[in-house]
């Protein structure tokens, strides 16, 4: 026993008491995360600098222009961006998560392009007047679109069978490679512009016509015992997706790791030498034993700083401490599926290049669960999602995807699943004891899945 | 096959490439396990109940690439039981008699493969085993290191450990060992002290170097007791009849002709190991043979 901890130990300094572990694991995304929340804002604020220059305008309809260039001038447009920038700010509560959606969405305040519009006369040759987009680039100013407007654009006497008017449409043509928001702006500053003369035209207030056709919803709120809060919609589905990503990252990187140490004490022959000091079965079980240490503080970090960010989201209640003792045991187990899996494998090989070929295996009882959380999180007590909970080898993943969710499952439920994974993770381990145990002193040609199922029949 | 290695002796254990000698250990360090037979260590049926007894240095063997030397020993030792208290002050004693104390902080993969090689020994013996086995413990030493290695393994064979220590290079077995196990094609061909081998093997020849370099066969022929004699490269290989005693041939060869040198052939172990390989006769043979000569 003692032997198998200080293999245990060997194991787990060796892989998490490393520069390259802690930078990697720990230094570079605490680097990204603190480079996402404080510079990212600051960047994507800076859009560069404002873009000048003209736009024509052919307005055959002849009631727009006057319009149209009020819209597009500098003032108008600033008062906008202003207004649509600025996000509701609740005193009580100021919503991190939706300042950051709001800057990812490039809802900020920026500089608005100075356009000055000049209005052409109807007779115009639009061909001629397009030749003078082809003149510079967007960026040096100059000519920057061109906007011909249909005679009927506002007003029109044709009509179709129902006796709706059918109105004429305006054109847009621009200069090549023009800031996209440049763009929509021209093309919805004209089409609100020619909306609003057709309400005019009809009668219509523009105001009135808004002001029914706007509904202000507030946003929904949660209400707990320990108050109220803003609803974040789809958190009840991502909070199990969270539980099994983190718990699958946890078995995965403990599994990686437990390959290549193998994979490096068979190919460096110092196997045999721990061989002559411990049997197969205690260097095996103490690999697992310190790779899975390495699994359980990388969980620990991550669902740490997750459970920091919900404690500051004040949303930490949505985590039952049962999910937490749950996920804690499906991981065990499914890290020891896991984990013999790749012992196994690295016993079988004698380097990286030859483990590829028999992962497949293993890497499908990963990608499963990936591929299958969503479906099993929008519907947790659907026939699906059971059937996957008590399938091994998935079923620790997908149980644990139920357990977060919304709706659930019975205990009986979880405990039969927990069984199931208990008999599996039993039943690979005695597989992968056998294989190892064959493997680790075999040099030569690489086995295959028939090879390695021989040596269990075998042994 | 049947062996027995009484305690506290020196036994080496050759045989061509191939001949069973690591399969051997293996089992009977419990690493791989015999289909069927039985075997007992140190008094006990099984290896595994005597880890701590045992020092093997097996033939394919490394260390942690990215380990430290000293740390790597360490961990080695305590694997094989030696106390936490214990355990630095003996590292750094083995590691100051291998002449690798300046290194113990570098990471083993900084060593050369010899310097390496010196590190697995320490390695098998720091726990004081009383039972040690070395698969192949010369190979890619330098001269210098493989003289170290040898005043080693007899200083702790003085001590009473008992050593098995296999080798495919006869020199090493001959200048090392009081007994010597001969496997070939998984079966034990040969199991006696040294000296008993040689003089069952022995070729009843004689080495003579004449000063006339010009002397025939027939010279050596006229002599009675005298069966052929074949030139070789520093002068000619003469077989004697049963009848003829060596020291007598010495005196009655050199009374006739002028020699520079005349001794009588010792059987290399070399010569024994290539005259079984290449004979190739079974092992059944062989124990007549064996038996019509003791």
């Amino acid at each position: 026993m003692i032997r198998m901890l200080q293999i245990a130990w060997r194991e787990f300094a060796s892989t998490a008491l490393t520069k390259g572990f802690i930078i990697g694991g720990f230094v570079v995304p605490a680097v990204i995360l603190v480079v996402m929340i404080t510079l990212l804002p600051i960047l994507l604020k800076d859009e560069g600098p404002a873009i000048s220059g003209e736009v024509s305008l052919i307005d055959k309809s002849g009631v727009l222009a006057d319009d149209i260039t009020r819209r597009l001038s500098k003032e108008t447009l600033e008062a906008e961006s202003g207004s649509v920038a600025m996000p509701e700010i609740d005193p009580e509560n100021p919503p991190e998560a939706d300042e950051m959606a709001a800057v990812l969405s490039g809802a900020l305040p920026s500089a608005v392009p100075d356009l000055t519009v000049n209005s052409l006369d109807v007779e115009t040759d639009v061909e001629e007047a397009k030749k003078l987009l082809l003149e510079g680039t967007a960026d040096d100013g100059g000519l920057l679109a061109l906007a011909v407007i249909d005679e009927n654009a506002v007003s029109t006497t044709e009509v179709d069978s129902n006796d709706v008017p059918k109105f004429g449409a305006f054109k847009l043509f621009v200069k090549p490679r023009l800031k996209d928001k440049v763009h929509s702006t021209i093309r919805r500053s004209i089409s609100d512009s020619i909306r609003e003369a057709r309400l005019e035209q009809a009668g219509l207030s523009p105001d009135m016509i808004n002001s029914l056709t706007k509904v202000n919803a507030e946003r929904s709120k949660e209400v707990t015992e320990e108050g109220e809060r803003n609803a974040v919609e789809g958190l009840n589905m991502l909070l199990p997706g969270g539980f099994m990503i983190l718990m699958m990252m946890a078995v995965m990187i403990g599994g990686q790791y437990l390959l290549t140490t193998t994979v490096e004490e068979k190919s460096s022959r110092v196997v045999e030498v721990l061989l002559s000091a411990v049997s197969p079965m205690q260097l095996m079980t103490g690999k697992i034993l310190g790779q899975l240490m390495v699994g359980l503080l990388i969980m620990i970090v991550y669902g740490g700083v997750g459970m920091t960010g919900l404690v500051f989201a004040a949303m930490a209640d949505l985590i039952d401490p049962m999910i937490i003792i749950w996920t804690l045991a499906f991981f065990f187990l499914a890290y020891v599926q896991i984990a013999s899996m790749m012992a196994a494998i690295g016993s079988a090989v004698n380097e990286m290049r030859e483990a590829q070929s028999l992962m497949t295996p293993v890497m499908a009882v990963i990608m499963i669960p990936y591929l299958l959380w969503m479906p099993v999180a929008m519907n947790p007590s659907g026939t699906f999602a059971v059937v996957c909970s008590f399938l091994p080898p998935v079923n620790s993943f997908m149980m644990i995807v139920r357990i977060a969710s919304t709706e659930p499952p019975e205990i009986w439920e979880i405990l039969v699943s927990l069984a199931i994974s208990v008999v599996s993770s039993y039943v690979i381990l005695r597989g992968a004891a056998k294989v190892f145990r064959v493997g680790l002193l075999m040099y030569g040609k690489p086995p295959n899945l028939k090879t390695l199922i021989k040596w269990i029949r075998m042994a | 096959m049947d062996l027995v290695v009484p305690r506290g002796s020196l036994h080496g254990f050759i045989g061509p490439n191939g001949a069973g000698k690591t399969t051997t250990i293996r089992m009977i360090m419990s690493i791989i396990f015999p289909d069927r037979g039985e075997l007992s260590v140190l008094g006990k049926p099984s290896a595994i109940d005597s880890k701590d007894k045992i020092g093997y240095l097996p033939e394919e063997r490394g260390v942690y690439k990215k380990m430290k030397v000293l740390a790597f020993i360490k961990y080695i030792a305590k694997l094989k039981g030696v106390s936490d208290s214990a355990v630095h002050k003996r590292a750094m004693g083995w590691l100051e008699r291998v002449g690798l104390s300046d290194v113990a902080q570098k990471k083993c993969e900084e060593l050369s493969k010899g310097m390496q090689q010196k590190v697995q020994f320490v390695a098998s013996v720091i726990h004081e085993p009383e039972l040690l086995i070395l698969d192949e413990p010369f190979s890619g030493l330098d001269p210098v290191n493989m003289r170290l290695l040898r005043d080693l393994i007899r200083e702790i064979s003085d001590s009473g450990t008992t050593i098995i220590f296999s080798t495919h290079v006869m020199t090493q077995a001959e200048q090392l060992c009081d007994n010597i196990v001969m496997i070939h094609n998984g079966q034990k061909v040969l199991d006696d002290p040294l000296d008993q081998i040689r003089s069952r093997f022995d070729p009843r020849a004689l080495l003579f170097e004449p000063r006339d370099s010009t002397v025939d066969a027939q010279r050596f022929l006229a002599v009675q007791g005298i069966e052929s004699a074949d030139r070789t490269d520093a002068g000619w290989e003469i077989r004697l009849t049963d009848g003829l005693e060596p020291s007598e041939a010495i005196s009655k060869l050199s009374s006739q002709i002028d020699a520079v040198r005349v001794e009588v052939k010792r059987p290399s172990l070399e010569d024994i190991f290539v005259q079984i390989v290449e004979d190739d006769f079974d092992a059944g043979e062989l124990a007549e043979t064996m038996g019509a000569a003791s």
